[in-house]
């Protein structure tokens, strides 16, 4: 019995095996379609901002963003933006605020949307209201970025961003005597960077 | 008068320049023969790193490129792994390409890595490897490839494991080598093994221990399945590890193959070296602090029922390196290169054969020191001391004279030893049988050279370059044939800077015992007699260029089996391919 169980023992050996999914089964969702996500650091700017990005293929995705402004942001965001309205003697309060914004993505390595390294073309909008004066802006901008799955169907974000700011300030109210001069809008162009970090949740559908 | 200056001074240039001429022609020790080169279509390739190139039924070749494809980036920790797109490229018979795919090695929404292609009976088959990080282990895939229509055909399969360990761990890896009749293939898997940290205080310990005997630390446990030609495991061994019987020697695994019959022969190496004491070495008035006792290598046989035979190369001749050499099933044969201590290590100073029968016992042994004419031309110090003449020659003998008064016993037997050694060759770059059963087997001397400059600029900021020059220089060719070792040589020099070349040479043997070999700039053919002939090849000139591509490199180098040499010569994305007819 024992020679029997030996041979049989020896000549037990693993075939290959092609059901494969079960060796491929790491738990991350690496082919979704969908992923709907937050940016953390939008929140220093002062706007809650979420987004969804949809896969069009291995290469190429869209994505859509809305954001809302809650503050007029950490001050050391938005004092170097505003730089332009220190015209003002007296602070402005903020009063409310929105956006939103619409990017096409390429991934590099066809890996859309789930892992490593993408190229975007963005186009955003804000705007900021405040007691005195409305703000809006108009973001064209390129960004290059990297994502990584962090658990499962969970993904950690990081980008950078460099293009053009168009702005423009509305002044319904007009406070004659605080302004260098007395028109009622004001517009011109800045240089746009941004440094965002955001979480993600992938799923498949 | 200047108008007859002027041309005597233009006919010493050119005099001179023709003696130089004459002089870098006359470098090499072979005849030259012309040959036909032909050269494809230039094209442009999405996939340019190409790794080889195979024969399609078509009578046409089909390739395999990669292309990076970004991903590779660390912040505060987060690592993104890189990846490589590939592309399948089609050729006609004269190497134009005729289309390129894109090979998608997606599956089940996971991104494989490529790991090999290999040809096993008629078909191609493609080697897929993928890291699960849940399960921890590293999973070697195959599927059927069709060299036709270039793509993946019908299922992947998962073939072996291995396990996959964190940070602090070796990384796993596999090995597919498929025998030579192409009916079996073996698969080596190493598992993932945590590196162990020598602290300081062990090191220093460790030195002041006067007994302690140096057996290699190293035992690597393995796993291997022995495939047939319709991918049937026939043989799976878990956790192997090489053990001789009352011996606690550790080994290195150095080689690996499968024979004929799905018999799996492993090749260990077995260094055993004692380290001598502070107090040893003052006693005996050495600079040594190592003494080899053995250098031999266990030869290991698993046959598919699992039974198992062992040979183990004679002790008192220490061995470099060895190959394992199939003969037709009549014998087996293994091919070394030996050696002698040189202060702490060894230098090659000879080649051994021992052919063993089918029961794995020696029935041979055959063993050579180098040539006299080999070593005059190979060997550093006596090429260097063969080309002083006259005044430096005597400033030399002097200053040797010198030097060697100052000299112990020791310093005398290494000087000695330094001149009748190849001192650069560590492996056996080739190994293989002719039709007669003759072992061939051929050396190159390699070394790296590591230079770094500093540079400061006026602001006094310093900028420090390491550059790594790999040279692969003379090469030794050695043939067994009875009890007798034929020699030559082929003098050459290439460097490679800041990069490793995988394959440094291609070799081949041909019918009637001829050899052909492609090594990084010339193409050599060595016929029975061990004479060698160089083909004249324009595509090897720095200087050649090749209409619409301008200068290139050559990036793949192979030896089909008709005999007919392929390189592929690029530049970025441009390929042309270069065809040599044999020249027989």
């Amino acid at each position: 019995m024992l020679c029997v169980y030996i041979s049989y023992a020896q000549k037990k050996v693993p075939q290959p095996d092609d059901n494969i999914k079960k060796y491929l089964d790491d738990g991350r969702l690496m082919d979704a379609t969908g992923n709907l996500k937050i940016y953390v650091s939008s929140f220093a700017y002062g706007f809650l901002e979420a987004g969804y990005e949809q896969k069009i293929n291995d290469k190429f995705s869209v994505e859509a963003t809305g954001a809302l402004a809650l503050s007029p942001g950490a001050t050391m965001f938005v004092e170097v933006r505003d730089a332009e309205i220190n015209f003002l003697d007296v602070a402005p309060e903020f009063q409310s605020g929105s956006g939103f914004s619409v990017s096409g993505r390429a991934y590099k390595s066809m890996g859309a949307i789930t892992d490593m390294q993408y190229r975007a073309f963005t186009y955003s909008n804000r705007i900021r209201k405040y007691d005195l004066y409305e703000k809006r802006t108009h973001n064209l901008y390129l960004t290059t970025g990297a994502k990584k799955l962090i658990k499962p169907a969970i993904s950690l974000e990081f980008s950078a961003s460099v293009g053009a700011s168009l702005y423009k300030y509305d002044l319904p109210n007009p406070v004659i005597g605080l302004l260098y001069n007395d028109e009622q809008t004001q517009r011109g162009t800045s240089l746009y960077y941004a440094v965002k970090l955001g979480l993600g949740y992938y799923f498949k559908y | 008068m200047k108008k007859r200056l002027l041309l005597i001074s233009m006919l010493c240039l050119l005099i001179s320049s023709l003696t130089m001429a004459q002089r870098n022609r006359d470098k090499s020790n072979v005849p030259k023969v012309k040959v036909k080169e032909t050269i494809s279509k230039v094209s442009k390739t999405v996939g340019s790193s190409l790794s080889d190139v195979y024969p399609s039924a078509s009578g046409g070749y089909w390739s395999i490129g990669a292309k990076y494809l970004g991903g590779r980036f660390v912040l505060y920790g987060i690592r993104g792994k890189s990846r490589n797109g590939y592309f399948v490229q089609s050729y006609d018979e004269n190497l134009n390409l005729i289309e390129e795919k894109p090979l998608s090695l997606k599956v089940g929404g996971k991104f494989l890595d490529l790991h090999s292609i290999k040809k096993v009976g008629r078909e191609y088959y493609i080697f897929l490897t993928f890291e699960n990080d849940v399960k921890r282990k590293k999973y070697l895939f195959y599927a059927l490839f069709d060299p036709a229509e270039l793509k993946i055909d019908g299922d992947v399969f998962k073939m072996a494991e291995a396990k996959l360990g964190g940070k602090g761990y070796t990384y796993p890896s596999f090995d597919v080598q498929e025998s030579k009749d192409k009916k079996f293939l073996v698969v080596f898997g190493k598992d993932s093994k945590k590196v162990k940290r020598t602290r300081f205080f062990n090191q220093l310990f460790s030195r002041k221990s006067a007994n302690s005997s140096g057996i290699g630390t190293h035992q690597f446990k393995f796993s291997f399945w022995v495939f047939d030609n319709k991918m049937k495991t026939i043989n799976y061994q878990k956790n192997y590890k090489m053990e001789i019987e009352n011996s606690s020697d550790k080994f290195y695994v150095r080689d690996y193959s499968v024979d004929e019959s799905g018999a799996v022969y492993i090749l260990g190496k077995n260094v055993v070296v004692d380290n001598l004491s502070a107090l040893e070495r003052r006693k005996k008035k050495s600079k040594v602090w190592k003494e080899y006792e053995k250098s031999a290598f266990v030869l290991e046989r698993v046959m598919p029922d699992g039974t198992k035979d062992q040979y183990v190369t004679p002790e008192d001749i220490l061995y470099i390196d060895m190959a394992i050499l199939f003969n037709q099933g009549k014998d087996l044969q293994l091919v070394g290169i030996t050696g002698e201590q040189y202060f702490n290590g060894l230098l090659c100073t000879g080649v051994s054969r021992l052919i063993l029968d089918n029961e794995l016992y020696e029935i041979n042994e055959n063993s050579s020191k180098f040539d006299d004419e080999v070593l005059e031309n190979v060997n550093d110090v006596q090429a260097y001391e063969k080309s002083l003449k006259g005044r430096r020659k005597k400033k030399y003998d002097k200053k040797k004279e010198r030097k060697e008064k100052r000299m112990t016993e020791e310093d005398k037997k290494y000087a000695e030893l330094r001149k009748r050694a190849a001192l650069n060759v560590k492996s056996i770059e080739y190994a293989g049988l002719d039709e007669n059963g003759d072992a061939t087997v051929v050396l190159e001397e390699q070394y790296l050279r590591v230079v770094t400059t500093t540079t400061r600029d006026a602001n006094g900021n310093t900028t420090t370059t390491t550059t790594y020059y790999y040279h692969y220089e003379d090469l030794i060719f050695c043939k067994f044939i009875d009890d007798e070792v034929m020699q030559n040589f082929f003098k050459k020099s290439y460097v490679s800077v800041n990069y490793e070349l995988p394959k440094s040479l291609d070799a081949r043997a041909l019918s009637e015992g001829d050899l052909e070999i492609v090594t990084q700039q010339e193409i050599l053919f060595a016929d029975e007699d061990f004479k060698l002939r160089a083909a004249e090849v324009k595509a090897f000139e720095r200087k050649n260029k090749i209409a619409e591509m301008g200068r290139y490199h050559i990036s793949v180098r192979k030896i089909t089996e008709d005999g007919q040499i392929l390189l592929a010569a690029q530049r970025k994305k441009k390929l042309a391919w270069i065809k040599i007819n044999p020249w027989k």
